[in-house]
């Protein structure tokens, strides 16, 4: 039984967890609610990174094997009561009654918590990626580790290239979302995971420990979630990242990185921004090559979420730019 | 019957997966009803977001 949702509205968001920045996902479940797997997770290399037509398969056989396995309970009750983003207040004060796209989810959520002075790092450093503990994963079969970093939480509990992880804690692996939900499950202050691997015909448990502070990632991983939208300080500026051969126009051959201002932020609640970026000297135009000590960022979206996620209010920083092939610099103030 | 069923999830999730803009709002509020025709039938639930 298939179904295609494309409008949040109504939807249970604590029964039909997924990472919900995605613009793709897929859940297989029984239809109790048991849900056997997840499907279309991504980090910061691309959406495309684990998705395939042989991991999807993989993932079909996966749970048509569950599925005949399984004993069916009685309508389970959820794990967490019932949340439906037009009743979260956050989501609500603005909300139109139009199509709830996957992407407002976690900026919503997000932003009640922190309305209501709970954040926490759970909110932010959502659906680890499974470089955060140091493996990756093949792409066709995402069961199986084709790397893996040395010292890492992963190479410390004894896992090896090659290794298929059958099980992580309670989660059934059969792809890359299934490993981030169970790594999301996970409390920022660590704690033991046991992980189960098929090595060599035969089968290992292992133990993953996680440290405090485990899931904070980098401004660069964080880099492609809407989710860092909804973050502040922001800039008040973006635009688009110039070309190699724009950049030797503007005289920055040597700059490994480059954008050109096209906006100011000029409505809304954080105009105040835009207007202080203006007058502290900033123009449209401005080709903007350093900010503080960065001299490169892997995109526009990476700058953007650097700022968010490491600039301080009131923490000064330089910002170089050029303008009609002269170079100047000024100082912005970190807006709150 | 087990690749049977395969088959047809993997030629009726492409399908699905089309863009269709007069069977998209029709399933997007049709979780509930999906569970309970599931149920009936024994198979399993793919769901999409999208």
């Amino acid at each position: 039984m298939t179904v295609k949702v494309t409008d949040m509205r109504g939807v249970d968001l604590a029964r039909y967890r997924f990472d919900f920045d995605l613009t793709f996902a897929m859940l297989t479940l029984h239809p109790d609610g048991h849900v056997y797997h997840r499907y279309g997770g991504r980090d910061e290399r691309g959406p495309g990174v684990w998705l395939s037509s042989e991991s999807f398969e993989a993932l079909l056989e996966a749970t048509l094997d569950d599925h005949e396995r399984y004993e069916s309970k009685p309508a389970p009750e959820p794990p967490d009561p019932a949340v439906r983003l037009e009743d979260v207040p956050a989501f609500a004060e603005k909300d139109q009654g139009k199509c709830i796209h996957c992407h407002s989810v976690l900026e919503s959520l997000y932003r009640q918590r922190k309305a209501e002075g709970e954040l926490r790092d759970e909110d932010l450093w959502v659906f680890p990626a499974p470089a955060i503990v140091g493996f990756d994963l093949d792409r066709d079969d995402q069961r199986r580790i084709t790397q893996l970093t040395d010292g890492s939480p992963a190479a410390h509990a004894g896992l090896l290239i090659g290794d298929r992880i059958l099980r992580i804690g309670s989660t059934a692996i059969a792809s890359a979302s299934d490993v981030m939900h169970a790594l999301d499950r996970m409390p920022a202050i660590g704690g033991e995971l046991e992980i189960e691997v098929r090595r060599e015909g035969s089968n290992h448990s292992l133990r993953l420990d996680l440290h405090p502070g485990w899931r904070t990632g980098t401004p660069r991983s964080f880099a492609w979630r809407p989710l860092k939208w909804a973050l502040d300080p922001v800039p008040g500026f973006g635009g688009a990242v110039l070309s190699d051969e724009e950049r030797k126009a503007a005289g920055l051959d040597s700059e490994p990185f480059a954008f050109r201002i096209d906006y100011f932020v000029t409505s809304g609640p954080r105009q105040h921004v835009g207007r202080a970026a203006r007058e502290a000297g900033l123009r449209e135009g401005d080709i903007v090559y350093r900010v503080g000590d960065q001299t490169t960022f892997a995109s526009i979206d990476h700058f953007h979420a650097w700022w968010r996620l490491t600039r301080k209010p009131g923490e000064q920083v330089e910002v170089r730019y050029v303008r009609e092939r002269e170079r100047g610099v000024i100082t912005l103030t970190v807006g709150s | 019957m087990k690749a049977l069923t395969l088959l047809g999830l993997l030629f009726a999730t492409p399908l699905l997966l089309a863009p269709r803009v007069a069977q998209e709002s029709r399933w997007s509020s049709d979780l509930a009803a999906a569970h309970e025709l599931a149920l009936e039938s024994g198979k399993p639930l793919l769901i999409a977001f999208r």
